[in-house]
């Protein structure tokens, strides 16, 4: 956990790019990006200990926002992507998180892509937005890097 | 559709794109045939459109149900020299007026470019036409800058 007033750290992981994620433009399609923004964010949410399960139904979240700036081209690679995200903001009723994807060797051409992702925490029962709850709030503080206003 | 019966935010970008390349004609499509009659002579084999920007309001779940289908309304928003934007709309079936409860809502930029030579180009004259075609200044233009929250 991150005492108040400190800056967290930042989320990484590698997805391995698949041949079935190109299209007719040999391009890593736009939707395979948004899967990747999502298979990082679930490890995020899994290593600060909040747990995305179906069987905790009342303590989910709902992605809420999903923008992408597309910065440049992802073509069929062996070599894994590595995908960064982070928290930059927490209100009450959502999370904000950042994301990019980048070469793993950093080559020096920037990010392919990056993301914004709003998170409304949701219970599924009742089918209504819930509140943050403390201890969401305190395990994400671990990956909290605020947007500098 | 995913563990929580919701179809899947990822999915709704494949939505989008579907009805985009319908709208734009990308190979293949009924609109692709119909422009084909009607050679551009300023057209090349290598022009095409690449996403660079796709920003998703989810307003309320998808739930997954038998037979359902959804309506994807798409427009265009703004026309520039080589880019534009396209907003699209995910609809019950048949719900398209300008206060449409939506499911999602997207805003989507697109940059005309050279495909062999990797780089943008000056949108056709056909391609404006196209374009043109799609401005319906009947429905709400939320983008750019319309919105609230971090960019």
């Amino acid at each position: 956990m991150t005492a108040p007033g400190t800056v967290g750290v930042k989320h990484r992981t590698e997805i391995q790019v698949r041949w079935g994620d190109q299209d007719a433009y040999q391009h890593v399609n736009n939707v395979a990006y948004a899967a990747y923004l999502q298979e990082a964010r679930a490890e995020m949410l899994a290593a600060a200990g909040v747990r995305a399960s179906a069987h905790a139904r009342h303590g989910t979240f709902v992605v809420a926002r999903l923008k992408v700036q597309y910065l440049r081209q992802l073509t069929f690679r062996p070599a894994p992507v590595a995908v960064t995200t982070w928290v930059s903001a927490m209100s009450p009723a959502r999370i904000t998180l950042r994301c990019e994807i980048t070469d793993p060797a950093d080559d020096g051409l920037g990010p392919y892509c990056t993301g914004l992702t709003v998170l409304v925490p949701y219970d599924l029962d009742e089918d209504y937005p819930r509140r943050v709850s403390d201890e969401e709030r305190a395990a994400l503080s671990h990956f909290l890097i605020p947007d500098p206003s | 559709m995913d563990a929580y019966r919701h179809v899947n935010n990822t999915l709704y970008f494949r939505y989008c794109e579907q009805a985009r390349t319908q709208m734009l004609g990308f190979e293949g499509s009924a609109e692709a045939e119909m422009r084909a009659r009607t050679p551009d002579p300023e057209a090349e084999p290598t022009d095409g459109f690449v996403l660079i920007s796709a920003d998703m309001e989810y307003k309320k779940p998808l739930v997954y149900r038998d037979n359902r289908t959804v309506d994807v309304q798409s427009w265009v928003t703004r026309i520039g020299n080589s880019s534009f934007d396209i907003a699209h709309r995910i609809v019950s079936p048949g719900d398209l007026g300008p206060a449409a409860k939506h499911y999602a809502a997207c805003f989507t930029t697109m940059v005309a470019v050279d495909k062999a030579a990797q780089r943008s180009r000056k949108l056709r004259t056909s391609e404006l036409a196209m374009l043109e075609g799609y401005l319906d200044p009947a429905l709400p233009v939320p983008m750019p800058g319309g919105r609230k929250g971090p960019q």
